[in-house]
């Protein structure tokens, strides 16, 4: 792809190098100054920060302290790595959970529409994916809506059953959790459902009608020819999940937004998430902080790389 | 494009599955004709369980306080102007790169492109402190160039664009060589109109994925730039008394854009979209 145009021009040698490539360089400058301004110099310095005791107060005195920061964060002493901890827990109880529920919803409602006529099939699509294309700050505010105890549409009804009486859903442990994975199911279940139809129409018709000529029931076909043949897509699909939910950020912090620093991630720490604490931790300064949330995003975006890589294993093995 | 798919089923199994179905249909679609319902009713009737509207004028006063009294107007003026000025600078450079890479072969090639699509799977999450402290320390923070410059680098864009370069025939580019077109000639005469679809694509996603940033908008910004996201994030606050139709009301006036974004473009929308796995 790449190279058939270079073997048009004539045969110049590198000193007509700038010449040659001088449009193209200028064409790049844009785009790799901001890149480097604003992506690769701050992803250097964030780990390199990570080591020092960088605070937003430190003008030029910033001392490098090794790996103080990420020791204190898994002391398990004092507040900040309370929090820490307490996100991490929250994090890892949030993620699979999200994940493994919401492809479960998306998949199944992919292999459901996916009996259905072009029309349809169309408008369940359309339907579906509304809610991917709201900004996650009005899916917080239309479920805070929908979940306020007592008065909110759902939640109230909910509380009818048995679920969740005489419970404000954003300060109760485990209720608070189930809050998010709920707003963020129904934000990204539109994307992964449209991502499986889309393989599933790929799987060549034949396969359907030699099937069916051997007398193979719906679940029998969804089971042996639909599933095996979407696991390229089921693992894409997966490990993208996986790497957006350790990201949650903007559903929680909206929901628990005060005007009080200290009470991001809601009483107790329900509803607290890494990149919420990482955050905070810019907004309320002191000794350290920046050097501390640098850390913070050095673990994430190493947790973020051993999945990654872990899913490119896996996947290479079974193809 | 889909395929006719066993049609013949029982009756029975249709209904079930067209049920489950319109169940998430509704899930779905549901919070739009509610929150137009909630916003026009009278302030007697209950706003929770208001499903159909009652009072357009009370609607109105409403969408006037939001808009006026609760600064929805200049947050949405705000965000306009900064999400228009970045999408202009971030098409414009992707649009450049994308050709670039498509096309032609040039020393370094390999390295920047292998640095563009590495850094596609590392999130703002992961530095976005440092840039923060940066913009900050340049003296941008809370200015029109400190919020939009960063927005502006998205490997992703490029990502979009070139996927639909690689189908246009490369005859094209000769022939205008041989004619004695210049490169950037080539580029704005021939290569942008055939990228029409694709920047339609691009330009129409990263609206979304701009309008509805928080994390960046909302750490960048002070008093002089009112992002929506965090204009509405604060409205939902305990702290902030407002009365709950203008709550309502407010958030449907900024559901407004991506709304109607989505009802005109939504082949390209889902196109997009599903292309990168991105997020709105």
């Amino acid at each position: 792809m790449q190279a058939k145009l270079s073997r048009l021009s004539p045969g110049e040698r590198f000193r007509k190098g700038i010449r040659k490539y001088g449009a193209i360089y200028v064409a790049l400058t844009p785009f790799f100054i901001l890149f480097i301004c604003f992506i690769l110099i701050p992803m250097i310095e964030g780990m390199a920060m990570s080591f020092t005791d960088w605070s937003t107060s430190s003008k030029g005195e910033i001392n490098f302290v090794g790996f103080e920061n990420y020791a204190n964060l898994f002391s398990g002493k004092g507040s900040a790595s309370k929090r820490y901890m307490a996100s991490l827990t929250n994090l890892l109880i949030y993620v699979p959970i999200t994940v493994a529920v919401g492809l479960f919803i998306a998949l199944a409602l992919a292999l459901i529409v996916s009996q259905f006529r072009n029309k349809a099939y169309n408008f369940f699509r359309g339907s579906y994916f509304f809610p991917t294309v709201l900004p996650l700050f009005l899916c917080a505010g239309i479920w805070q809506w929908y979940m306020a105890s007592e008065t909110g549409l759902i939640a109230s009804n909910l509380a009818k059953i048995g679920i969740g009486t005489n419970t404000i859903w954003k300060d109760t442990p485990g209720y608070a959790i189930a809050l998010v994975i709920l707003i963020d199911i129904w934000n990204s279940v539109g994307l992964n459902f449209v991502i499986f139809s889309t393989g599933i129409q790929d799987i060549p018709r034949e396969l359907y009608e030699a099937a069916e000529i051997d007398g193979a029931s719906t679940f029998k076909k969804m089971t042996k020819i639909t599933i095996p043949l979407l696991e390229p897509i089921l693992f894409f699909v997966i490990t993208y999940s996986f790497i957006s939910a350790l990201q949650v950020y903007d559903i929680p912090w909206i929901l628990t937004n005060t005007t009080d620093i200290n009470a991001v991630g809601g009483a107790n720490q329900v509803m607290l998430f890494p990149v919420m604490e990482m955050v905070r931790n810019v907004y309320k300064g002191g000794k350290s902080a920046l050097g501390r949330a640098a850390a913070e995003g050095v673990i994430l975006m190493s947790i973020i790389m051993v999945i990654t890589l872990v899913q490119y294993k896996l996947r290479r093995k079974n193809t | 494009m889909m395929k006719q798919q066993s049609i013949r089923k029982a009756p029975w199994e249709k209904t079930i599955l067209y049920t489950l179905a319109s169940i998430w249909a509704v899930i779905c679609l549901f919070p739009i004709w509610h929150l137009i319902s909630a916003t026009f009713s009278t302030d007697a009737s209950n706003i929770t369980t208001t499903f159909f509207p009652n009072s357009i004028s009370n609607g109105l006063d409403k969408i006037g306080y939001a808009l006026n009294a609760a600064n929805i107007l200049t947050a949405i003026r705000d965000t306009l102007l900064y999400t228009l000025v970045t999408l202009a600078g971030l098409v414009c450079i992707s649009a450049l790169l994308a050709y670039e890479f498509t096309f032609y072969k040039f020393p370094g090639r390999n390295l920047l492109y292998a640095l563009l699509m590495g850094s596609m799977m590392l999130p703002l999450v992961l530095y976005v402190i440092p840039l923060y402290r940066f913009v900050f320390q340049t003296g941008l923070s809370d200015t029109l160039p400190g919020i939009a410059l960063p927005m502006m680098v998205s490997p992703l864009a490029v990502f979009i664009l070139m996927s639909f370069l690689e189908d246009l025939p490369l005859s094209f580019i000769e022939s205008a060589r041989i004619d004695g077109a210049g490169h950037f000639r080539i580029f704005g005469s021939i290569v942008l109109p055939l990228m029409r679809n694709g920047l339609i694509t691009v330009t129409v996603i990263m609206f979304l994925k701009i309008w509805g940033s928080y994390l960046w908008p909302s750490l960048i910004t002070g008093n002089r730039i009112h992002p929506l996201s965090v204009a509405i994030s604060n409205m939902l606050s305990p702290n902030f008394y407002v009365d709950a139709r203008v709550k309502i009301a407010s958030m449907l006036i900024s559901m407004l854009p991506p709304a109607l974004i989505y009802l005109f473009f939504q082949r390209q929308v889902i196109e997009g979209m599903t292309m990168s796995g991105v997020k709105g």
